[in-house]
């Protein structure tokens, strides 16, 4: 590979494996992040150098997005430091060629096959399906043009997406821009068919919905009230949605906490069509009503929330319903009075659909969600596209392509997040402890019982809990083990909720905690994780976690993410995981911090002795407060008479009672209440200890990084979906590889 | 630096510009010709070089009578065999060693080679022999046996087991972050300490090694060049101070021409020979073919002497390093930015490099100017095993900080500085002490207790059971412990 003779002004690194490598320091950064977002996956983003990946479906995403291959070539090529592989070119155009050649557009109620290549138009016309589905000469523009095609002008791109064009127009004297379109129409009935075929023809269709010159149906009366404020990331990646004046299906990623609600009602009030809003729990569809109520002037009869216990009436006219997963995609009996409100969805022609958390939900339950849901266009939401498995493929095919995903550390850096300090604290076994943890006859989840109830840990959380609540800190404890959770609450004197909680129970001690402020500290379960909106919480202390799971330890990173009042230099919230060292708790814990030290978080890690040796030839600059922790830590670690747990006595009662519990019992309570929206279903799989049928798994799926996240779960009749839905789909090009891989 | 070495070639020259009798002259005529900001910088220079007994007061001359010993109280000179000496120095500037003598003179070199092709060479021999040290794939030829005789000598690789394959140690490591003037040195060092027992060959080594530093690599070396800073630091000259000759207009000449000197090789002694060939294949010096009768010098074997004594200040190795390099190129600089997720960006062109960095990375991507590696659990063991430790890699990464990096604290992140630590000590985990089980036949704590309290005074007591009465004793104390407890037995 050669360097060119100006490398040092190009900001990137282009490698003959797809990767590209981006220096976060250069003065071209900004444009080249666009850029590269645009049709790259972000691999790390550290604070340096930036790494990225061409893969097939991010060219896909940046075709989507009116990208087309000989810009994304130039402008790499112009970027680059090194001349660009030529094998990298290859790649690009193989997977850039046929995609985005053609799109299929929704306008005044009528679906048009449409491109600037009538090249393209004839080939597939070729097809029989397509040409029966075809309808000629009904329209007075027809032949206008004396050609074959209706010739129109094309929907222009905002110019702000356009911006890479000037980087490559620098390059080499610009391209020219096709501003003619040719489209034909098809028959809405035979709108399936159509879209097959061109699968199957490598054309793949790419929808858009032209809401503005939908005449059909009817404009939902709601406008943003004027002191709403959009951030410009918001702006950002809602341009890449509503680029040409239509809109487009997609995902977007935004980390907690940077306001993706806002970005989803945004986007309502820009269609202005019947919405539909797909949520993980019962929690959230009350928070997404409040949000809607928040920022837009939706009058109150246009929206509706439709869960387990709220059963609103949808208006006739355009509306925004809130609802579930679980309650669309549930499959048995259902009560005839929801049997009336499906057939209502059923029967409308929803302008856009929301996705909410859209990474949790497997691709069953997406599946029914869409048989049931005519939507024109769907956006899902996600703080955490965590790759390297199915998932993105399955949701480029059910949803869109990836539109935007933000940078974590920017965001951070704009004061759009808080700055969260992580500090991974090892607490050592108590001999005892270790002694039974190491007992061969134990099983697994008495050892996770053993290593989340070590004493040392318990007084470690006591300290950190003592000492942020006298600096006025509001603490959220969170333990995935219910048994664990009941013990260090009860021991702690704090109130706790996990799945059995009532519901008024549970709005009763989230009040407290946020008006009280004698309440500085709750203990959560797995329940708090997504569907809890906690803003004033700026601590976190996790004792017990759903074992490597990348997402929980992002989502629960989420819950402290909002930006705080005291923005300030430094940090403002603190995120604490404590370990035992020397169990399978530890290398869980590298494990799920993966994602975000990928995202450019750093995990400091504090062991007792560390400090010790190190702590004098090191020039901290962090926060004084922070080192007085560490500082506090060591000292505390093994001292501490206040504690609750005085003495070796005590420990060994603990331990008793450990071993004797019966923790299963509490988990299974936990669970039954949990809505089991496949949350903990799609890690439980992935991470190969599903409840009900228990796998053997190796150390990369024990770990989470098997790619097993979406493979179905409840049937035994999974491999026979799974052949049946890989013929289907095989038949479009750019998902055929994948299966190709895995046979 | 600069300053305290003109106030020091200040001082001397001065006072060896006074020709009168033993050349004693007052302190405060020679303040005189310092500007009043250089004051401070002129003392430190004076106190120095007494220090060093280069400069004695006048007093301490010996011949001359008691009221003139009077009349010289405040006065110095320059000790009179230095004074000696130095004057012959400078007065014969342009006869450079081993030339003087016409039974070894040189014809003229038909094929002279550049400087840039000897500084090339250098580079590209001493970069083998590191890398050599690094990657012990036997990567090239790999150095001749007087190079591997001094890698195992001084300790820099070691085998490994069985094989005959040298491998580096910690000590190995530690040579190859140091300077390139540093490691000459060291080399020299292990070399003349071999020959500790032979009296005759050390000297003639040293000798050799100060004469190498009378050499010049091309004329571009000016040996007044001091003075002339001197000089501007000065006062204008008093009427007492006659200027010195200028320097010979031959060497300037040659100066232009650029033309490297070549010296021959057959005035050495066998000793300095043999030296003189292990430098050639250190690539310190040069031979155009093993054949040739004559050498050339580089930059590095010229200021080996000098750079011995930066590398005694550590402070000022790394500004001799950074002046060497900046000069000579002689390593093109590696840039390194360690991220918090444990990439390590390396800016650097060099195969060494890269070979230094896959002690403990493991490498992900190789670019033109720049390599991308990522620390691990694994890569940072495998330097472990080899006896590297945790604060030398750091101080690896530190050393070559990015420009990007270097202000920002701590240069390495935490996080990384702590698990690289963590992983060593991981390593550490457990403990060997010999001991001595004792199993002690009291009859009640009570003796038992009292041994035990005195194995713990001896800071030998590594483990006690006082139910069972058995105590574990460090082995080095076993015998004193015994010897305590037998005075406690009942007879």
């Amino acid at each position: 590979m050669a360097l060119k003779r100006d490398h040092e002004k190009r900001p990137l690194w282009v490698c003959p494996d797809g990767h590209i490598f981006l220096e976060a320091h250069t003065p071209l950064y900004t444009q080249a992040y666009d850029f590269l977002v645009a049709i790259a996956e972000p691999v790390a983003r550290p604070e340096f150098v930036h790494e990225y990946r061409l893969t097939p479906f991010s060219l896909y995403a940046a075709v989507a997005v009116a990208i087309d291959t000989e810009s994304i070539i130039r402008v790499l090529n112009r970027l680059s430091k090194v001349e660009v592989p030529e094998g990298v070119n290859t790649f690009i155009r193989d997977h850039t060629q046929r995609c985005g050649k053609a799109k299929l557009v929704l306008k005044r109620g009528r679906y048009y096959v449409e491109s600037p290549h009538p090249d393209v138009l004839r080939a597939l016309l070729k097809d029989r399906e397509i040409e029966t589905a075809r309808i000629k000469g009904d329209d007075e523009e027809e032949g206008e043009a004396g050609g074959e095609f209706i010739q129109s002008e094309a929907a222009q791109e905002m110019d702000a997406n356009l911006e890479f064009k000037q980087l490559a127009a620098e390059a080499e004297g610009g391209g020219d821009d096709d501003d003619q379109v040719m489209h034909f129409k098809v028959s809405s009935e035979q709108v399936e068919a159509v879209k097959r075929a061109a699968l199957s023809m490598d054309y793949p269709l790419m929808e858009e919905y032209d809401f503005r010159h939908d005449v059909t149906n009817p404009n939902l009366p709601m406008q943003l009230k004027p002191n709403t404020k959009i951030r410009q990331y918001q702006e950002k990646s809602l341009r890449k949605m509503f680029g040409n004046g239509r809109a487009r299906s997609g995902i977007i990623v935004l980390p907690c906490g940077a306001g993706k609600t806002l970005t989803g009602v945004t986007a309502a009030s820009t269609v202005k069509k019947s919405t539909l809003v797909l949520c993980t729990s019962g929690v959230s569809v009350i928070q997404w009503k409040y949000q809607f109520q928040l920022w837009t002037d939706i009058p109150e009869k246009n929206i509706a929330c439709f869960t387990s216990d709220t059963k609103d009436a949808i208006n006739p006219d355009a509306c925004v319903l809130i609802t579930t997963y679980s309650m669309l995609s549930f499959s048995g009996r259902r009560a005839a009075d929801v049997e009336l409100i499906i057939n209502q969805i059923r029967n409308r022609e929803w302008g856009l659909m929301l996705l909410d958390e859209v990474h949790v939900v497997p691709a069953t339950m997406f599946r029914k969600v869409l048989n049931i849901c005519n939507a024109h266009c769907k956006l899902g939401l996600t703080a955490t596209l965590v790759r390297e498995d199915d998932l993105i493929s399955d949701l480029n095919f059910l949803i869109g392509p990836k539109l935007y995903e933000a940078n974590w550390m920017d965001l951070t850096a704009g004061g759009y997040l808080a700055n969260v300090q992580c500090v991974e604290a090892w607490c050592p076994m108590t001999a005892e402890f270790y002694r039974e943890y190491l007992n061969e006859s134990i099983n697994h989840r008495k050892k996770e019982l053993l290593y989340v109830t070590n004493p040392n840990k318990f007084r470690t959380c006591e300290f950190l809990v003592q000492y942020h609540q006298e600096r006025g800190d509001k603490i959220i404890l969170f333990a995935d083990n219910v048994f664990a959770l009941r013990r260090y609450s009860e021991l702690l004197g704090i109130p706790y909720i996990y799945g059995g909680t009532r519901e008024a129970e549970r709005q009763r001690i989230l009040g407290l905690f946020r008006l009280n402020t004698l309440v500085n500290c709750i203990g959560l379960s797995k329940v708090g994780d997504t569907s809890i909106d906690i803003p004033e919480a700026n601590v976190i202390i996790q004792v017990s976690s759903h074992f490597g799971s990348r997402r929980q330890e992002a989502q629960r990173l989420g819950r402290i993410l909002r930006p705080k009042a005291n923005m300030g230099e430094g940090f403002n919230a603190f995120f604490y995981t404590l370990v035992s060292t020397g169990t399978s708790e530890m290398f869980f814990s590298a494990k799920r911090q993966q994602y975000l030290v990928d995202q450019g978080y750093t995990f400091k890690v504090h062991e007792p002795n560390l400090r010790v040796g190190v702590a004098v030839e090191r020039e901290s600059q962090l926060l004084p407060c922070l080192v007085e922790v560490v500082a506090d830590l060591v000292e505390h670690a093994n001292a501490m008479q206040n504690s609750k747990l005085k003495n070796k006595a005590a420990e060994l009662d603990l331990l008793a009672t450990v071993l004797n519990s019966d923790t299963d019992k509490a988990d299974d309570e936990e669970n039954e209440v949990l809505e089991r929206t496949a949350v903990d279903a799609i890690d439980d799989m992935s991470l190969g200890r599903a409840k009900v049928q228990r796998r053997t798994g190796n150390m990369s799926e024990l770990s989470g990084a098997g790619g097993a996240r979406y493979v179905e779960f409840a049937a035994n009749a999974t491999d026979k979906v799974i052949a049946r839905e890989r013929q289907e789909k095989s038949k479009a090009a750019l998902f055929k590889m994948r299966y190709s891989k895995k046979a | 630096m600069d300053n305290e070495m003109m106030a020091w070639s200040h001082v001397v020259l001065s006072s060896v510009q006074i020709r009168a009798g033993d050349g004693a002259i007052s302190k405060d005529l020679l303040k005189g010709w310092v500007r009043d900001a250089y004051t401070g910088v002129h003392r430190a220079a004076v106190r120095q070089l007494s220090a060093l007994r280069v400069l004695v007061r006048a007093q301490e001359l010996s011949g001359a009578a008691a009221a003139a010993q009077q009349q010289r109280r405040g006065m110095i000179a320059l000790n009179p065999p230095f004074r000696k000496n130095l004057l012959q120095a400078l007065l014969t500037p342009d006869v450079a060693p081993w030339k003087d003598d016409p039974r070894f003179a040189l014809r003229p070199d038909k094929l002279t080679p550049s400087r840039a092709k000897i500084e090339g060479e250098m580079r590209r021999k001493w970069e083998a022999v590191l890398h050599f040290l690094v990657a012990s794939d036997g990567a090239g030829a790999g150095p001749t046996p007087s190079v591997r005789a001094f890698m195992q000598q001084a300790g820099l690789m070691a085998r490994r087991g069985r094989s005959e394959q040298l491998v580096i140690t910690n000590r190995g490591y530690e040579f190859m972050l140091r300077d390139i003037h540093v490691q000459a040195w060291m080399f020299v060092l292990s070399l003349i300490r071999s020959k500790s027992s032979d009296a005759q060959a050390r000297d003639d080594l040293l000798s050799f090694l100060f004469m190498l530093s009378y050499c010049t690599v091309s004329a571009a070396l000016q040996p007044l060049e001091g003075h002339h800073n001197a000089q501007s630091v000065c006062a204008a000259p008093s009427l007492s101070c006659k200027p010195l000759p200028a320097a010979p207009s031959a060497s300037v000449n040659r100066c232009s021409e650029k033309v490297c000197e070549d010296y021959p090789l057959l005035a050495l002694t066998p000793a300095q020979a043999q030296l003189a060939r292990d430098f050639i294949d250190l690539g310190l010096l040069y031979q155009r073919k093993p054949s040739s009768q004559r050498f050339y010098t580089t930059e590095i074997a010229v200021n080996l002497v000098f750079g011995a004594a930066a590398a005694e200040h550590p402070s000022r190795a790394v500004i001799q390093a950074a002046d060497a390099s900046a000069q000579l190129d002689l390593a093109p600089r590696m840039t390194i930015i360690v991220e918090t997720n444990f990439q390590v960006v390396a800016y650097t062109t060099s195969d060494l490099h890269v070979a230094m960095l896959t002690l403990f990375l493991e490498l992900r991507a190789r670019l033109p100017n720049m390599v991308i590696g990522v620390i691990t659990r694994e890569s940072v063991r495998q330097a472990l095993v080899t006896g590297i430790k945790a604060s030398q890699i750091l101080n690896f990464l530190k050393w070559h900080a990015h420009p990007n990096v270097i202000n920002r604290r701590p240069m390495i992140p935490e996080n990384i500085a702590d698990q690289i630590i963590l992983w060593e000590r991981e390593r550490t985990r457990v403990k060997y002490d010999a001991g001595t089980l004792l199993d002690l036949p009291f009859e009640g704590v009570h003796d038992f207790d009292k041994v035990a309290e005195y194995a713990e005074e001896l800071g030998a007591c590594l483990w006690a059971a006082r139910e069972k009465r058995v105590l574990i004793v460090a082995a080095a104390a076993v015998n004193k412990v015994v010897a305590f407890a037998d005075g406690l037995m009942p007879s």
